[in-house]
């Protein structure tokens, strides 16, 4: 938790330093929004059901970053990148426990997880803008590349250290899209504000690895391909360059 | 210059982002205990058939006071076989502290895949009992259950049959060695003529 606190304050004191810099430089047609915010989830990625293989066991509510930068090609309409993170904790593990220690029929079991739910997102599409004075409001959609890094886990039976095995740490990948909307505010002629609202859908394919499953018994995922998507609220600093 | 510096700070902040998103490392644990009320194996019997003359022979060993140190009855717990002859040979496994009795055997071919019985002939038994087990789980490969048996017997002898149940909660192998024994018994065995 420290070492997170470390980073974010980390990357805000860069933020700041970088949006001190680029204020003082001339405008362009160019905007970048670096933003922070609450994201849920829903749906199968965030059930505890032991016995579905569908359940994520991640949780419903986490916190998400992103990058937006755009171009302006016309007035209004601008086209855009995001690199964004959405970040979920794990969340049931003890039905998962209980689980495991019914379908081994053992005394005890000890789940331990490692990290969190990572889910990438580098997605490309338009943004438009209606300018009001000093406040705007932009709607966007964008598609790309979503890709989800599961928890390790690590499952011990009793003190039997033969029998622990791993569900390791797994990546995959597919389609994002993101529909939003955001109100920027600006102080000055290049730096405001960003208050966005936004939505993902996104089913990345995970090829689950796995260790030391010696017996066919247990819950067992080899692949998990479920929506992780759902709605983030985000604010940051907009930069109009 | 100026752009090129914008651009090099712009991709210096995705870096950043990535780098954050990737390094964050926490760690949850969660604990099950026991539950409550395990079950008992109180009883095994084996009960063999004549695959000749369809005689049934039946072995029980008891022990309805499993958490104290009186011993077993063993009154039942012998086998009176006929030489030169096979034996389906099936285990069945009871709790018999349960009104009603509870059947055990049907929970071990469940749990089929962590579980195996094995079968230990005395040496004054030697090589007029063999033993081969008939079913197996669905591991992948499939291995050696042992709840059904067939029992071969060549000449007269007598001795002991060792009995043991190894749970092998994701280390069953096919061998003896991995997990803990949930039942380890004595059936004396007469082979006759």
């Amino acid at each position: 938790m420290k070492n997170r606190i470390q980073k974010i304050a980390l990357l805000l004191v860069f933020t700041v330093s970088f949006t001190s810099l680029i204020a003082q430089q001339e405008r362009g047609k160019l905007f970048i929004n670096v933003l922070g915010g609450y994201t849920t989830a829903g749906g199968n990625f965030t059930k505890t059901d032991y016995a579905d293989a569908n359940s994520g066991y991640a949780a419903s509510g986490g916190f998400n970053i992103q990058l937006h930068s755009g171009y302006y090609i016309t007035k209004n309409l601008a086209i855009g990148v995001v690199v964004g993170s959405r970040f979920f904790q794990s969340n049931g593990l003890q039905t998962l426990s209980d689980g495991y220690l019914d379908d081994f029929d053992v005394d005890s079991t000890t789940v331990t997880v490692s990290g969190d739910y990572i889910n990438m997102n580098y997605l490309v599409g338009p943004t438009y803008t209606f300018p009001f004075g000093k406040l705007s409001v932009d709607a966007h959609v964008l598609a790309g590349l979503s890709t989800l890094r599961t928890p390790e886990m690590r499952v011990d039976l009793e003190d039997n250290t033969a029998a622990t095995f791993y569900q390791r740490a797994s990546t995959g990948s597919g389609l994002g899209i993101q529909a939003g909307v955001g109100a920027r505010y600006f102080f000055s002629e290049k730096v405001g504000v960003e208050l966005r609202v936004d939505y993902l859908s996104a089913t990345p394919d995970v090829i689950i690895q796995n260790e030391n499953r010696t017996n066919a018994a247990g819950r067992f995922l080899n692949n998990y391909k479920q929506q992780i998507g759902g709605i983030g609220a985000s604010l940051g600093i907009s930069l109009a360059l | 210059m100026k752009k090129h510096n914008i651009i090099g700070r712009f991709a210096s902040l995705i870096l950043m982002i990535s780098l954050f998103a990737t390094s964050c490392k926490k760690e949850e644990q969660v604990v099950s205990p026991p539950l409550p009320g395990n079950e008992f194996l109180t009883t095994v019997k084996l009960q063999l058939v004549n695959t000749t003359t369809n005689d049934t022979v039946v072995a029980i060993w008891k022990d309805l006071t499993p958490e104290d140190t009186n011993p077993a009855d063993t009154s039942l717990a012998v086998l009176i076989l006929k030489k030169n002859s096979t034996y389906q040979a099936t285990i069945y496994l009871l709790d018999e502290t349960k009104a009603p009795i509870e059947d055990i055997t049907e929970e071990i071919k469940e749990r089929a895949n962590y579980h195996q019985l094995f079968y230990f002939p005395s040496s004054s038994l030697g090589a007029n009992l063999a033993l081969n087990v008939t079913d197996t789980d669905t591991n992948s490969p499939p291995l050696p259950l042992g709840v059904t048996s067939n029992f071969i017997t060549s000449n007269v002898a007598s001795g002991k049959l060792n009995v043991v149940l190894r749970h092998q909660p994701n280390v069953k192998n096919g061998t003896f060695a991995p997990g803990s024994t949930d039942v380890d018994v004595n059936f004396q065995v007469n082979i006759i003529d």
